[in-house]
C-alpha cells in the first residue's frame, strides 16, 4: 500500500499540510484561527471578559447554541433546513418541567423532554424526506406549531420548583460545568457519527447529489428521516440542560433571535444553505464565535436590539461568504 | 424568399459547415434532414442569430441580411419551434403568445389584457385549435403547447418559421394536427424549414429537402422525385464498411435480465428485451427513440406504466424484481456525468466506494476510511485514473477521468449487469480508448453490459448484438454482420420491416 493509513498524513511544512486538506478542514482552521484571535481582541480590549467568571458563563452560554447549532448542520448537511429547533427545544422543556414540577422524577423529566422532540423531529422528517415537502416551509410551520403550543402549555409563565436532583445537571464539577462537560460529550460523539458511519456518509451524499445518491443506492428516504430526528432530539438535550441550568423552563426561554443565531454558527461552522458541507468541529466553533459576539456585546452594554441589527448584518455577511465559498469550488 | 448562400463555419478543430447553400420559397415546407452532427442546428443557428458564419450570406426577399443576435433575427421576421418549448407556466396561454409584446393600456403601466386574449383567440381559431386563451400554460398538453408557440411566432409576425423536430414527444393525433396547421401556414405563405430524421416525416410533409452530411449539403431537390432508399443514402453516405474487430463470448441460454412489456409516457411502448451473461448488447436509435427513457424505466427512476422486468438469481432462475431493487443489483453509468454520476465536490476515494459502503462498514457502522483509501488506489492504478491523488476531489479531473471513476464506482461493487449510457461522450480519444478496452474485458469476464451510444462507430465496435429502437418501439434487432454503420442507420431512420 503505498499510501498511510490516516486520513490525511502529518508532517510537512504548514503550505504542504494547506494543500493536503480538504475543504471541511480549511474551513475549520480558519473559523479557529477566526474566533481566537476574536478571543485574544475582547480579551485585550475588554477586561470584564478575561474573568474565570465570565469565560466559564461563556461555555455555559455556549451549550444551548451549540446543540442547536449540531442539529442545525446536520439538517444543512442533507440539504435541508431546520427552523422549528429553538421552539422544539421550548415546547420540550414546559412539557418535561410541568411533570417535574408535579414530582415526576428525574428519569421521567428527561425522557418526557426527549419524546416532545422526538414527535416534532418525526413529523419533521416524514414530511420532508417522505412527503417531499420543501423542508424551509415544513419546519416555518412546525416552526409556529411549536411555539404556539409552547406557549399555550404553560400558559406563557414560567414553570419553577424543579427537584434539586434534576437541578445537578445544570450544577459544577469544581469550575467545570456539567453542561458543557456533556455538550462536549455530545459533539464528540456526534462528530464520530458524521464521520465515521455509514449515515453520516448518506448525510453528505445526499446533500451534494441526491441524484447520483438515489442511483448508487442510498436509501435516501430512511437517512433524510433520520437526520431531522437526530437534530430534533438534539434540541430535546439542549431542553432538558437548559432548564436545568435556568433552574426554570418557559416558553420564551430561547431568544428570538436563536434560530438565525444557529444557521450563522452552522454557516461559520463550514455548513451551505445548499447541502452537502459542514462537520461537528466546525458547528462548535461557529457556535463559540457566535457566543462571543453576544457575549460582548452584552458586556459592551449594548442594547439587545442594537445586537439583533449586528447579527442580522452579520448573517448576510456569512451567507455571502457561503455563496463565494461554492463559486470558489465551481472553478 | 430565403437563401443562404455558401455559409461556412468553423468551430475549434471542426468545420461544421463547409459551403453550404439552402433555398426555401413562401408557400413551402423544406425538410431539413441530416443526422446528429450533421450540420443542421449549426445552420440553423446561424439563421436564428445565434451563431455568426464565417463566411457566406443570408438573403431574404432579395435584401442581404446579417443577424447579430436572436432578437434581430426575430425582428427580422424569423421564428424557432422549439423540440420542447420553454413557457412561463404559471401565466395564461395569452400572456405566453404576447409576453415579448404585451399591448399598453390607456392606463400607464397597465397592460391591456383583454386585447391580448381577443387578439390570441383569433391567432388559435386561425391555427384551428380551441385551446383557451385564458388557460394557464401548465394546464394545456404538451402537444398544444407547441401550437401556442406558433401562434407566438405568428403574433410576432414572422415570415419564416422553423421547426426543430417537432413531433419527438408529440401523440399520433397531436402530430396530425401539427401537420395540418403547418399546411395552413404554408396556405399563408408562410416560408417554413422543417428540421426531421424521420423520413417518413418528411415525404409526408415537405416539398424540398435538403440533406447535410458532416458539413456538406449531399443532395437537394423535390421531395416528390425522390425515393426513401435514395434518401437513406445521401444521409448515411457510402461509408467503407467496418470489419468487426471481435467475436461475441456470449451463450444464449445464460440470460441475466429479461425486460417485458416495458411501457412509459406517451414515448415507450411494449420494449422487451433479454439481456446475457458475457454479451454487449446495444441499444441503438436516434435521439429520441427512447433509448435512455428504456432504461429509466426499467430502473423505476421514470414512471413506468407497466412490464416487468426479470433477474437471475442466484440459482439460475429469472425472477421478477421489484423496478427499485433492480438498481442494486446493475451497475449504471448515466448520461449526465455531472448531474447523476459523481459527487463533484467529494474527494475520488469517496466517489469510488460509495456504491459499496457497506463493504468497508465495520459491524455494519463504523467505516473503515484507510481501507476504502487502499480500494480506491487500487482501481486509480488499474483505470489509470489521472488524479494527484485519491483525495482530490472529483471536480478537479478531466472529463475522461472523471469517467473512469464513475466506472470504479460500479466495478467496485462487483455486479453482474452493466448498464451503459454514453459511456464516452465528452471525454477524449484516449480516454476513451481505455473505456473500451474496459467494457470489453467486461464482457470478456461474463459480465452482461447494456450499452447505449450515439455514436455509430461505438455502437459497431463494441456491440455484440443490436437493439434498434425507433419512436419508442423495437423495430429490428441485428447481430453478426448486421451490426454496421448502414444497416443500423437505416434501420433508425426508417425501422425495419420486421419486429424483433
Amino acid at each position: 500500500m503505498k499510501h498511510s493509513k490516516k486520513v490525511s498524513p502529518a508532517g510537512g511544512s504548514f503550505p504542504d499540510r494547506w494543500a493536503r486538506w480538504d475543504r471541511g478542514q480549511r474551513t475549520n482552521f480558519c473559523v479557529a484561527v477566526l474566533a481566537a484571535a476574536l478571543l485574544v481582541l475582547v480579551c485585550v480590549a475588554i477586561p470584564a471578559f478575561r474573568q474565570v467568571s465570565n469565560i466559564i458563563n461563556v461555555f455555559e452560554q455556549l451549550t444551548t447554541l451549540g446543540f442547536l447549532t449540531l442539529a442545525m448542520t446536520l439538517v444543512l448537511i442533507v440539504g435541508g433546513i431546520d427552523l422549528s429547533l429553538p421552539f422544539v427545544l421550548a415546547s420540550a422543556a414546559v412539557v418535561g418541567a410541568t411533570g417535574l414540577a408535579n414530582g415526576g422524577s428525574v428519569v421521567q423529566g428527561c425522557l418526557t423532554m426527549l419524546g416532545v422532540s422526538l414527535v416534532f423531529g418525526v413529523i419533521n422528517g416524514l414530511a420532508v424526506a417522505k412527503g417531499r415537502m420543501i423542508p424551509f416551509i415544513v419546519t416555518l410551520s412546525t416552526m409556529s406549531v411549536a411555539e404556539g403550543f409552547a406557549v399555550q402549555y404553560c400558559s406563557a409563565t414560567s414553570i419553577n420548583g424543579l427537584p434539586p436532583a434534576f437541578l445537578a445537571i445544570g450544577a459544577k464539577i469544581g469550575i467545570l460545568p456539567v453542561s458543557v462537560i456533556v455538550f462536549l460529550m455530545i459533539a464528540v460523539i456526534a462528530s464520530l457519527f458524521l464521520a465515521r458511519t455509514r449515515f453520516g456518509r448518506w448525510y453528505y451524499m445526499i446533500g451534494t447529489n441526491e441524484e447520483t445518491a438515489r442511483i448508487c443506492g442510498v436509501p435516501i428516504v430512511g437517512a433524510k428521516f433520520s437526520a431531522y430526528v437526530i437534530s430534533s432530539l438534539l434540541a430535546g438535550l439542549a431542553a432538558i440542560i437548559l432548564t436545568a441550568r435556568l433552574n426554570a423552563a418557559a416558553s420564551s426561554m430561547v431568544g428570538d433571535t436563536m434560530t438565525t443565531d444557529a444557521i450563522s454558527a452552522a454557516i461559520i461552522g463550514g455548513a451551505s444553505l445548499k447541502g452537502g458541507r459542514g462537520g461537528m468541529l466546525g458547528a462548535v466553533l461557529g457556535a463559540l464565535f457566535i457566543t462571543i459576539i453576544s457575549n460582548v456585546l452584552n458586556l459592551l452594554g449594548i442594547s439587545y436590539y442594537i445586537g439583533m441589527v449586528v447579527k442580522g448584518v452579520m448573517i448576510v455577511l456569512v451567507i455571502a461568504i457561503d455563496v463565494f465559498r461554492s463559486s470558489e469550488s465551481t472553478r | 424568399m430565403l437563401k443562404m448562400k455558401n455559409i461556412t463555419k468553423q468551430f475549434p478543430g471542426v468545420r461544421a459547415l463547409d459551403q453550404v447553400s439552402l433555398e426555401a420559397c413562401d408557400g413551402e415546407v423544406l425538410g431539413l434532414i441530416g443526422i446528429n452532427g450533421a450540420g443542421k442546428s449549426t445552420l440553423m443557428n446561424i439563421l436564428g442569430g445565434v451563431f455568426r458564419c464565417d463566411e457566406g450570406e443570408i438573403e431574404i426577399d432579395g435584401a442581404a441580411r446579417s443577424f447579430a443576435s436572436p432578437k434581430e433575427a426575430e425582428n427580422a421576421g424569423i421564428s424557432f419551434i422549439h423540440q420542447e418549448p420553454v413557457f412561463f407556466c404559471s401565466m395564461t396561454v395569452a400572456e405566453n403568445i404576447f409576453m415579448s409584446r404585451l399591448f399598453r393600456s390607456s392606463i400607464p403601466f397597465f397592460t391591456d389584457t383583454k386585447r391580448a386574449v381577443s387578439e390570441s383567440a383569433k391567432l388559435l381559431d386561425m391555427l384551428g385549435t380551441n385551446i383557451n386563451p385564458r388557460a394557464r400554460m401548465e394546464d394545456v398538453s404538451i402537444g398544444e403547447r407547441q401550437i401556442v408557440e406558433i401562434a407566438r411566432a405568428l403574433a410576432a409576425g414572422s415570415s419564416i418559421v422553423i421547426f426543430d423536430e417537432p413531433t419527438s414527444s408529440l401523440s399520433l393525433n397531436e402530430k396530425q394536427n401539427l401537420f395540418r396547421i403547418i399546411g395552413r401556414l404554408r396556405e399563408e405563405g408562410k416560408t417554413i424549414i422543417y428540421i426531421s430524421h424521420f423520413l417518413d416525416e418528411v415525404k409526408e410533409i415537405c416539398d424540398r429537402y435538403l440533406v447535410l452530411r458532416d458539413g456538406r449539403v449531399s443532395g437537394s431537390g423535390m421531395v416528390r422525385d425522390v425515393s426513401q432508399a435514395d434518401l437513406v443514402e445521401m444521409i448515411i453516405g457510402q461509408k467503407l464498411e467496418k470489419v468487426r474487430s471481435h467475436k461475441s463470448a456470449a451463450s444464449e441460454q445464460d440470460t441475466v435480465l429479461k425486460v417485458e412489456h416495458i411501457a412509459s409516457g406517451k414515448l415507450l411502448e411494449d420494449v422487451s428485451f433479454e439481456l446475457h451473461t458475457g454479451e454487449v448488447l446495444g441499444l441503438w436509435g436516434l435521439m429520441g427513440s427512447g433509448r435512455t427513457e428504456t432504461v429509466r424505466a426499467m430502473f423505476g427512476l421514470d414512471r413506468a406504466d407497466g412490464g416487468q422486468v426479470f433477474f437471475r438469481q442466484d440459482s439460475g432462475e429469472l425472477q421478477i424484481i421489484p423496478k427499485k431493487d433492480l438498481l442494486k443489483k446493475c451497475g449504471y453509468v448515466t448520461e449526465g456525468r455531472h448531474t447523476d454520476g459523481v459527487f463533484l465536490p467529494m474527494p475520488v476515494w469517496e466517489n469510488i466506494t460509495a456504491t459499496a459502503l457497506h463493504k468497508y462498514a465495520r459491524k455494519g457502522f463504523l467505516m473503515d476510511a484507510a481501507a476504502e483509501q487502499a480500494k480506491a488506489n487500487e482501481f486509480i492504478d488499474l483505470l489509470h485514473i489521472r488524479t494527484p491523488s485519491c483525495y482530490t476531489p472529483v471536480e478537479q479531473l478531466s472529463g475522461g477521468n472523471q469517467q473512469k471513476v464513475i466506472f470504479a464506482k460500479w466495478l467496485n461493487k462487483d455486479l453482474q449487469v452493466l448498464v451503459l449510457d454514453e459511456p464516452t461522450r465528452g471525454i477524449d480519444i484516449g480516454a476513451k480508448m481505455e473505456i473500451y478496452r474496459l467494457i470489453r474485458e467486461q464482457a470478456r469476464e461474463g459480465k452482461a453490459v447494456l450499452l447505449i451510444t450515439s455514436e455509430i462507430d461505438e455502437m459497431v465496435d463494441l456491440a455484440d448484438r443490436v437493439i434498434v429502437l425507433r419512436g419508442g418501439r423495437i423495430v429490428a434487432e441485428e447481430t453478426g454482420s448486421g451490426i454496421n454503420d448502414h444497416n443500423l442507420m437505416q434501420l433508425a431512420l426508417e425501422g425495419g420491416l420486421r419486429n424483433a
